[in-house]
């Protein structure tokens, strides 16, 4: 049987409590408001009228801002919410990937825990025990297996609960914001864990505003606003038409308000780096962040120095706006810092360079392409 | 998706995995921080029979009954066998599907595998009493043989009924919050009106008490498997009273568990 995901016209309500508002309110009022004034139940409606089919081999991106309802249709798909109106058929085996640290149990040791958390997925003990020797060594805990789990740090938990939730493969693979934590190697890891289990479910939907990770996996999009299906096709032009919403949304919000929002990830790369005699370097690439937009500032980072761009000019990358869907074209860069005692190019290596919103403030390297030392 | 509640039952027996070792290592863990683990667990048991028996020893004269110390010992450690077991069934299941809302938001919506988790802990709980119930039977001096063996159907409808009853206060417990902080309110005063550690002989006939205990079901459960034991007549009214309870508990809770399951999720 072919797995295939249908939904036509998916609406969901859903009950929430809401506290009356108080005139007035200062600590008393507030204290008081929780304890006298009764929650009212309200519905309220958190997707609406959601179509879009997808097939086998597709790997669909769900795209939108936070509380646009991505989980929540992740959540409808996997069965757990019924939709209040509109038919959906989810034909395969389906596992969601949404809460890493599912089911575990502080005080229980780690392997009674792969255990706990193996069959709280559905997974058969036996399955299980012949699997944690692999979900061990893929967590890197081989030594830790008798330890109580509230000894591991937040970030082996992590690991824990990823190197369980993958050790079996399904036909749907459901997966939410779940890149947070954990180093550099166990992203590495991860990340390659999860392109190949990717490669081997036949469906993917991915619910992310992680944009690379996206157009690195994804062939088809959607976007969600508001619980409502704003655009649906193939992953260029989702990203386009979430570009789209994120700058209108932008130009709509107020400069100040804009300070306040957390710096976006940045993602571009760097094409060339040119060493041109008395220190100064010549950098070219792309960049652009979360929102679509050219970040503000870039910062090179060689030997644990942080020098700043002495002056950055903006080039059209056209062939990188269609890639990623972007509305304007001015992504591309050409940089000039100066390095005083750099006089060679292999003098570079291990160099980082970093763009953010403010210098302050920069975001993750910037990729760097293979041959630019050569 | 949560559907008929004995289509799923019936799955969750096929598939023990996840509610039998979760409540099991539940359980242990919870021994296993402290030094005397065990002891703990079993302490709860030995307080209620042994401790709580003595005091209370003067009440077993005051229905003119002749108990012995023993025989006291026995009729209060399974009183609280079967009490215990519905009352942890009763007040655990109003609020288990808040608690395993984790669980249940990522997928696992087979909600009889909670039911069944808590009776899991009941049963457990139940099992912690043998051995004070062993040595209070010894005491008393034996046991009827025949009462023992219609323990064993009576403890499978005192089951039955826990599963019905943590389903139908699962469902709604989900939807009105305010239940499970009912049902512990109640559950104190429950254990009182429930012959336990008194005589159901002592309640003068035709009084508001007799017919409050009467109408108390813990008290028939509690009396189809005690009785027989302590080689008391079971009464027929018992008996009655628990087949139609049972038949019309099912009824029901079938009904609410089918219609309303499915929002569970939504409700939680």
């Amino acid at each position: 049987m072919s797995a295939c995901i249908r939904a036509d016209g998916l609406s969901l309500d859903v009950p929430i409590y809401l506290q009356r508002e108080r005139r007035g309110a200062g600590w008393k009022d507030l204290l008081l408001g929780a304890a006298f004034d009764p929650p009212k139940r309200r519905m309220v409606r958190l997707l609406e009228d959601v179509s879009f089919e997808i097939g086998e081999g597709d790997r669909l991106a769900i795209l939108g801002r936070n509380g646009a309802g991505k989980s929540t249709l992740l959540r409808v798909l996997n069965r757990v919410y019924q939709p209040t109106s509109g038919e959906l058929l989810v034909s395969g085996s389906c596992q969601a990937l949404l809460n890493m640290g599912l089911g575990l149990n502080s005080e229980g040791t780690v392997r009674e825990n792969i255990f706990l958390r193996g069959v709280a997925m559905g997974l058969k003990s036996a399955f299980l025990s012949r699997h944690v020797a692999s979900i061990l060594e893929f967590s890197g805990l081989q030594d830790k297996a008798n330890h109580r789990l509230y000894t591991l740090s937040s970030g082996q938990r992590i690991r824990l609960g990823f190197a369980i939730s993958t050790s079996v493969q399904h036909d749907i693979m459901l997966m939410d914001e779940w890149v947070g934590t954990g180093d550099a190697d166990f992203m590495a890891r991860a990340k390659e864990r999860m392109q190949s289990r990717v490669g081997g479910s036949k469906i993917v939907l991915l619910a992310s505003h992680s944009i690379s990770l996206l157009n690195d996996i994804c062939n088809k999009g959607i976007v969600l606003e508001q619980g409502r299906l704003v655009h649906a096709g193939d992953i260029r032009s989702a990203l386009k038409a979430y570009h789209a919403l994120m700058s209108d949304m932008r130009e709509r919000r107020q400069a100040a308000l804009r300070q306040e929002e957390a710096a976006a990830p940045v993602y571009g790369r760097v094409a060339t780096l040119v060493e041109r005699g008395d220190g100064f370097l010549v950098v070219e690439g792309w960049c652009v962040d979360g929102e679509g937009a050219f970040p503000e500032s870039l910062v090179l980072e060689l030997h644990g120095e942080q020098y700043v761009a002495e002056e950055v000019v903006r080039i059209s990358r056209p062939d990188v706006m269609r890639q990623f869907g972007l509305v304007r074209d001015d992504c591309g860069f050409r940089a000039r810092f100066n390095l005083p005692g750099v006089f060679a190019t292999a003098q570079l290596a291990g160099i980082q360079v970093h763009a953010g919103n403010s210098p302050g403030r920069k975001g993750g390297p910037l990729q760097i392409a293979p041959g630019v030392f050569a | 998706m949560p559907g008929r509640l004995w289509r799923d039952v019936v799955e969750s027996f096929r598939n023990p995995d996840f509610w039998a070792m979760s409540s099991w290592l539940d359980i242990i863990v919870r021994a296993r921080k402290s030094r005397l683990g065990l002891v703990w667990l079993l302490s709860k048991s030995i307080i209620y029979v042994f401790g709580l028996g003595t005091f209370f020893a003067s009440m077993r004269k005051v229905g003119g009954s002749d108990a012995s110390m023993g025989e006291f010992f026995a009729h209060v450690g399974l009183g609280m066998m079967v009490f215990g077991t519905m009352m942890s069934a009763i007040s655990s299941s109003a609020s288990v599907f808040v608690a395993s809302k984790a669980f249940i938001l990522d997928g696992h919506v087979r909600l009889s595998d909670y039911l069944l988790q808590v009776l899991a802990k009941a049963f457990f709980d139940m099992c912690l009493y043998l051995p004070a119930i062993i040595v209070s039977l010894w005491m008393a001096g034996g046991v009827a043989p025949l009462g023992l063996l219609t323990a064993l159907p009576a403890l499978l409808l005192v089951y039955l009924n826990s599963l019905w009853i943590a389903a139908l206060f699962g469902v709604l417990g989900a939807r009105l919050p305010d239940l499970g902080n009912m049902v512990a309110t109640i559950s104190t005063f429950a254990f009182l009106l429930t012959p336990v550690i008194w005589y159901p002989g002592m309640m003068p006939a035709g009084s508001i008490r007799a017919s409050l205990m009467h109408f108390n079901p813990l008290f028939h459960f509690v009396e189809i498997f005690r009785a027989p034991i302590l080689d008391n007549t079971i009464s027929t009214a018992s008996v009655l009273y628990v087949a139609i309870f049972t038949v019309s508990g099912l009824l029901a809770s079938t009904f609410v568990y089918r219609r309303y399951a499915r929002y569970v999720p939504l409700w939680i």
